[in-house]
């Protein structure tokens, strides 16, 4: 038998310098005729890798690949039981070998023959008699690649269980479905809450909380920056925040408190936009202490324009002294609340959303306009006072009401 | 003119194929026919975006205003063959991973041998088959989009975890704070702070009570990476807003014990020490739940003596309880603590466990310095193998 191998006037330079760590992966040689297995797995351990498995045939090769995934097949075509391209559509077709490099090496030359290897998935072809050069070369380019890919694909495997846990984290940081609807019931107040990255880590928080039977706390918590610090950060306040919220405790007196708070944290850096607030629905009023582009916005059942509020000139976390006053807002029957940020574009889109639009259909306008303009970029908390709703007719509501 | 297929559509999703089409291809061949010939089965294949030289030195010129994804490279040309433009591409990390696809109608096993060695990464032959070039190119371009996907994610992942590491870092206590420290008080400190991951949620700090005692705690908080981090961000906010005029480390840890059940999802916990060094007494005071076991020694002792740190770990159940205790701690004596990392490391048939981390350290007690006590236990825990959670490690010597 004539070796199918031809010396290469190259041999010396090749497979000495093997730039990715590629000497250990584990390669399989698929080939039927011993003497050419034996001379692959010659011209292969003689160019530094250590891990050479063989196979015998196609189903040989399947039940090597069953018992480990190499890191790169070299496939013959003409073999008995399974054929190399029976192999190739066998590997393709499971997902954890689909992107396996497979180099086809053949002594079948016709351009069918090669279209019909790359058509069933075949990474890479080689023509015998091999040449000893080329198929190093051919080798180490799919495995540096493969190694490559691997090594990247791991960490965003890491990273994204980890930001995984974070996430549920994070998210059990949010009120839940149950408490809301129990605010709903017990205080008349229907929450939304509206932000498409829901599942994302970032510097956005919220949190109510019933103080007694006719009041509830709310906030908002809004740290631009990159996602993971800005979460880290957002950790802390709203760590602190559930540490002020008392029923005794006046939102302006709150932030207040929070901002010295947060100044003698050493790791905050961004600046924060807060939000704090009481809504009393029995009285009508929302008392709330601001910092940043955060104005809440309250529009009325019976007014076509949003009112919006106040905000402090001082930014959060800067200066350990600053005082936070309170500022109100009356809020009605029927009336929606909007805390969210930044406040200032809200306005003119919010005004032509409820325009015409009138009694329970407004809430669900102002909601909508919020999902379609504001989702991704920033996170509105929408409070809607849940006594209209009983109500049949708007206009006689708001007048009894607003009397 | 051979006919020109449509593109087969190897494995890979649809996400890989519009990836593909927008691809920039330059195509380097002296013979216009064949550029010709080459760009037409190329067009026929969706793809758009090209850049044409006819020889070696034009290539090379256009390569930085064109920026390719691939490159088909002619052998035999005028004014720098093929082989050259390769060796040339390979030598600049700009193009080191280019992928370069040689067409040529050289066929010779040492032509193809040379064109490997000089940095090609494929070879076709003239006559070129179209589909086979195009199976090719295909793959060449799935892998050069998935790696640059890959990337980004990498870089940006890790410049965003780089930000929050140095964060996590400025929690604890800085270098000159240990200074000064060491100055008012005489008590130096040395540190080890080491997450598995990028973040961790092991945490340590050092704090003044009201009567000047220095308290020292550290925090293990279960789990590890960005999850565990963003535990140890919020126990951070409650600790510095916490009084601590008077500090009594067992009625301490009870508080933190339940503001941490409040926090802590269903399943987490952190394990904790607080102590504070009373220089009156020459003794650690201090309160433990479910850390490890703190170690002491005076000057002179050939084996740290190993206190009881047996305790609930925090954050489970909110009316537990914690013991007040005491080591001595005579002036030049010296305090370790360390998380749980540093006791179980493989040894031959179990972990390290505490008796065996006395003894290492044992091996270094007649280091003078404490700082360099703790790199020289560290180094000889780290030949024990690698940390399968995050590891901080605080050493405290009173020099006075």
């Amino acid at each position: 038998m004539i070796p199918n191998i031809r010396p290469s006037i190259q041999r010396a330079n090749i497979g000495a310098d093997l730039r990715l760590p590629i000497h250990d992966c584990d390669i399989l040689v698929v080939e039927d005729v011993p003497w050419n297995r034996h001379l692959i797995g010659t011209i292969l351990t003689g160019a530094g890798f250590t891990r050479v498995r063989y196979a015998n045939d196609g189903q040989d090769a399947l039940d090597a690949v069953a018992v480990a995934i190499p890191d790169l097949v070299v496939l013959d075509i003409m073999m008995p039981r399974m054929d190399g391209f029976e192999v190739c559509r066998h590997l393709r077709a499971a997902p954890e070998t689909a992107e396996l490099p497979i180099l086809i090496q053949t002594a079948l030359t016709s351009t069918d023959d090669r279209n019909q290897a790359f058509q069933v998935g075949s990474t890479d072809l080689v023509v015998k008699p091999l040449d000893q050069a080329e198929l190093i070369a051919r080798v180490r380019i799919h495995l540096e690649n493969h190694v490559l890919i691997r090594d990247l694909q791991l960490f965003r495997a890491r990273l994204e269980g980890e930001l995984e846990v974070a996430r549920t984290i994070y998210q059990d940081l949010l009120p839940g479905a149950d408490l809301i609807a129990g605010l709903q019931a017990s205080h008349g107040v229907v929450i939304r809450s509206q932000s498409r990255d829901r599942n994302e880590l970032g510097g956005r928080l919220w949190g109510v909380k019933a103080q007694g039977p006719e009041r509830l706390s709310v906030y908002l918590l809004d740290i631009p920056g990159r996602s993971i610090s800005a979460a880290l950060n957002a950790c802390q306040l709203h760590t602190l925040i559930g540490d002020l919220l008392e029923p005794s405790r006046s939102p302006g007196s709150l932030l207040t408190e929070l901002n010295g708070r947060a100044c003698r944290l050493e790791a905050l850096g961004d600046i924060a936009f807060v939000a704090i607030g009481t809504i009393e629905p029995a009285n009508g009023r929302f008392t709330y202490a601001t910092a940043g582009d955060c104005r809440p916005i309250v529009i009325h059942a019976d007014h076509d324009i949003p009112v919006v509020g106040e905000t402090a000139n001082t930014p959060f976390g800067v200066v350990a002294t600053t005082q936070y006053e309170d500022h109100g807002l009356s809020f009605g029957p029927g009336a929606t609340l909007l805390l969210g940020t930044p406040s200032s574009e809200l306005t003119s889109l919010l005004t032509a959303a409820i325009a015409g639009v009138n009694g329970p259909a407004r809430a669900d306008a102002v909601a909508g306009v919020i999902a379609e303009t504001c989702g991704g970029k920033r996170s509105t908390i929408q409070f809607d006072r849940a006594d209209h709703r009983a109500g049949s007719d708007p206009t006689a509501d708001a007048r009894t009401n607003g009397a | 003119m051979p006919e020109v297929p449509e593109i087969v559509m190897l494995h890979g999703g649809s996400a890989k194929a519009a990836a593909a089409a927008d691809a920039r291809i330059m195509i380097v061949d002296d013979n216009r026919i064949n550029l010709h010939l080459l760009t037409a089965i190329l067009e026929r294949n969706g793809l758009s975006r090209f850049e044409f030289a006819q020889d070696g030195r034009e290539a090379l010129t256009k390569l930085a205003k064109f920026d390719p994804d691939l490159i088909l490279l002619d052998l035999m040309m005028p004014d720098l063959d093929g082989f050259e433009v390769c060796r040339r591409m390979r030598l600049d990390p700009r193009y080191a991973e280019l992928p370069i696809l040689v067409q040529s109608s050289l066929n010779r096993p040492e032509d193809r041998a040379r064109a490997f060695a000089a940095g090609a990464t494929d070879y076709v032959s003239k006559p070129i088959n179209a589909a086979e070039l195009m199976a090719r190119i295909r793959i060449h371009l799935q892998n050069r989009f998935l790696i640059r996907r890959l990337r980004d994610y990498r870089h940006h992942t890790e410049r965003e975890l780089a930000m929050a590491r140095q964060m996590q870092e400025q929690l604890m206590p800085q270098a000159a704070q240990l200074l000064s420290l060491e100055a008012d008080l005489g008590i130096r400190v040395g540190a080890q702070f080491a997450p598995t991951s990028e973040l961790g949620g092991d945490s340590w700090d050092l704090r003044r009570d009201g009567r000047g005692r220095l308290l020292v705690w550290l925090i293990d908080f279960s789990g590890h990476g960005v999850g565990a981090a963003l535990n140890v961000f919020r126990l951070h906010a409650i600790l510095k807003s916490i009084g601590l005029d008077d500090f009594d480390p067992a009625a301490f840890l009870e508080t933190i014990n339940r503001r941490l059940c409040t926090l802590l999802q269903t399943g987490q916990f952190a394990t904790m020490l607080a102590g504070v060094v009373d220089p009156e007494r020459d003794r650690f005071l201090y309160a433990s739940a479910g850390s490890t076991r703190p170690m002491v020694w005076a000057p002179g002792a050939t084996l740290p003596t190993l206190g009881d740190s047996r305790g609930l770990p925090a954050g489970i159940f909110s009316g537990a309880s914690y013991e007040n205790r005491s080591l001595p701690l005579p002036a030049g004596g010296s305090l370790f603590l360390y998380s749980d990392a540093a006791i179980e490391l493989p040894v031959d048939d179990g972990v390290l466990d505490d008796e065996g981390l006395a003894g290492l350290v044992g091996e270094c007690i007649d280091e003078p310095d404490c700082r360099t006590l703790l790199e020289r236990v560290l180094g000889k825990l780290a030949k024990l193998g690698s940390f399968e959670d995050d590891l901080t490690a605080v050493v405290l010597q009173r020099l006075r």
